[in-house]
């Protein structure tokens, strides 16, 4: 018989509880599920710690709102400060992030890992790129990364490839974790069919099989350490009751970016940089209306994309949300806004993710992180660019007109020369731009050195033993692409050094 | 004090969303009045972080009693025609200071979560793919 996928939700426990294991993992999303995954098949005994509750396909609702309030943390509401405020999202459930994003899949690029071996040459020996790779198949295999097909990509996705085409910008289906995807187009939503080969549908199941055990609804408060090594993990059951979990060999934090450094901060653990050098991809987007019907909602959720720009720091791609999203993204307000909104259907919305130069830092707030960024000047360059691109893609795949939702521009463009104009002369305020933040990295950041890095080239932190990062808070950049493959390739090599070490 | 919104304040907010959709009914879809809001109001209310419950009222009353306080009308947003609020948010969206569009934008995307919530919307756009 299959073993449940939870073993205990902290909302039945209202009593002190002590659990016992070889190592504990904090966080259940792509890198706390790949360890878990990877040390469970090893024979070790795995804990996995999260916050969020098990969602499963059934309960998942259309409605963006419930879905959100379900399954992302604070609603979607946090807010990274700035020079240009951007909200950012990220899952609350078990299978963290995964479960409600766009399931893309990307490859660890080769250009990017060079950069990281230039930058600390002690990196090529501790991830070398045959090794990454090998990991890299077998994830994908696991997951069926594959093309969107043509099938289900929905007319969003296909009339991208169009535009596209026309201007001559190489693009292709994005490749995603899916299998029997039937493009219903909830992907943010949580997967009604469960095609999604979300963390919650395939690697916990896998570590649960291996005799790995999760406990859901358990906020973790704080490492416990002596300062010299780290021995569990101490924290709070959503049933209101203090827990503590004494790992034997080792302690992994895989809490996200935000989630990771200000555990550490919590905990006392502050040798390097912790929370600092916070970088991301933040996101514009342009909406064109068609004449056509294009149902943006249906379809693969994200299905195509425009890769020819990633030299300069740009990927394209459709997005698909919900209806209620897709309205903000509508401009106006009263009168034209009801119009518009009795034609939703035949608007699109495609997004640019910008590979950024600008920075920020994850910092203690009251009860919870406080998260900084800014864009740099270069990054408004970008952004302008991008929706220069996004706007004569949209035009030359037959959208009527587009609204390019800059402060200060016009508000519907019809011209593609209007678009050129705009790209050379558009606002350079970053507040012009509506954006929100996506795919975070590097606040634990890797490296040999210790005054500038808070992970050593093996996962574990400079400061304490048995204490080891496993998520995208050690990338010591951004990647200019979907994260989530990468941070499954190197959690699985963090998994091979904890057993190692183990 | 509780970060949920009072029961007046909630008519205000809805005043505000109702002037931002705009005649939806005018346009064959469902009125705004028409709709159950209850379920958009739960979640609002319990499931975002305190600082979201913060700024959600100090957005409300100032947008409520802007017309008064900057733009020379004599009653607040919830007290002034359907007409009159939707001209007054068309002028906010476009507004050149950054925090007041924020804040015309932010009950947008309220209004429209409150909206497309309802099912009676959804099934205007009735494509909602097989499960």
């Amino acid at each position: 018989m299959t073993r449940p996928l939870v073993h205990l939700d902290g909302s039945d426990v209202s009593r002190p509880l002590t659990i016992d294991a070889d190592v504990v993992i904090v966080g259940s999303g792509p890198a706390g599920a790949t360890v878990a995954r990877s040390l469970a098949a090893r024979g070790l005994d795995v804990v996995v710690l999260e916050e969020g509750h098990e969602a499963k396909p059934e309960s998942f609702e259309p409605s963006a709102i419930r879905a959100m309030a379900r399954l992302y943390r604070d609603m979607g509401t946090t807010i990274a400060l700035g020079n240009n405020p951007m909200p950012f999202l990220q899952g609350v459930a078990v299978g963290g992030t995964s479960v409600i994003n766009g399931a893309i899949s990307w490859s660890l690029s080769r250009d990017v890992l060079e950069s990281w071996y230039r930058d600390d040459p002690a990196l090529r020996d501790a991830l070398p790129y045959e090794e990454l790779e090998r990991a890299q198949d077998e994830i994908e295999r696991r997951l069926s990364v594959g093309p969107t097909d043509a099938k289900i990509a929905g007319r969003k996705n296909l009339l991208m490839a169009r535009g596209a085409d026309v201007l001559g910008h190489a693009n292709r289906p994005i490749h995603r974790n899916v299998s029997g995807c039937v493009g219903s187009g909830r992907c943010l939503q949580g997967c009604p069919n469960g095609a999604k080969l979300s963390m919650d549908r395939s690697f916990l199941p896998d570590a649960v099989a291996s005799g790995a055990r999760i406990f859901a609804g358990m906020r973790v408060d704080r490492v416990l350490h002596d300062g010299i090594r780290a021995s569990g993990v101490a924290g709070t059951t959503k049933g209101g009751a203090r827990f503590g979990v004494r790992a034997r060999r080792a302690v992994v934090l895989a809490a996200s970016a935000v989630g990771t450094p200000y555990l550490m901060l919590r905990s006392g653990i502050t040798a390097g940089p912790v929370g600092e050098h916070l970088s991301a991809h933040p996101g514009v987007s342009v909406t064109g209306r068609f004449d056509e019907p294009v149902r943006n909602h249906l379809g693969a959720t994200q299905g195509h994309e425009i890769t020819g720009l990633r030299a300069e720091g740009l990927k394209l791609e459709a997005l698909g949300f919900d209806l209620s999203i897709l309205a903000t993204r509508v401009p106006g307000a009263g009168r034209e806004f009801a119009a518009r909104l009795a034609a939703l259907d035949t608007f699109a919305v495609w997004g640019a993710a910008i590979r950024a130069r600008g920075e920020g830092r994850v910092t203690m707030g009251r009860g919870r992180a406080d998260v900084r960024y800014s864009l740099h000047d270069d990054d408004v360059k970008k952004a302008r660019r991008a929706v220069r691109v996004l706007g004569e893609t949209l035009l030359a795949a037959g959208a009527r007109e587009v609204y390019p939702g800059v402060a200060g521009f016009d508000t519907i463009v019809v011209d593609p020369q209007r678009l050129a104009w705009f790209e050379q002369s558009g606002p350079l305020s970053p507040r012009a731009y509506p954006m929100s933040m996506t795919h975070l990295f590097g606040t634990t950041r890797m490296g040999s050195h210790r005054g500038s890095s808070v992970v050593r080239p093996d996962f574990r932190t400079h400061e304490l033993d048995a204490l080891y990062v496993a998520d995208s808070s050690v990338f010591p950049t951004n990647l200019g692409v979907n994260p989530q493959i990468a941070i499954m390739v190197l959690a699985s090599i963090a998994a091979k050094r904890v057993a190692e070490a183990a | 004090m509780s970060l949920a919104l009072r029961p007046f304040e909630r008519a205000w907010a809805e005043a505000i969303f109702e002037a931002v959709l705009g005649p939806v009914e005018a346009h064959g879809l469902p009125a705004f009045a028409s709709i159950d809001r209850d379920a958009f109001w739960q979640a609002v209310e319990t499931a975002p972080g305190p600082s979201f419950g913060l700024g959600l009222r100090a957005m409300l009353h100032t947008l409520t009693f802007l017309p008064v306080t900057r733009r020379g009308y004599r009653a607040p947003m919830y007290a002034l025609s359907r007409d009159a609020r939707m001209d007054l948010l068309e002028q906010l969206g476009a507004d050149d200071g950054y925090a007041i569009r924020q804040m015309v934008t932010t009950m947008k995307m309220l209004a429209s979560f409150a909206y497309f919530d309802a099912p009676s919307v959804r099934a205007r756009f009735t494509h909602e793919a097989a499960r």
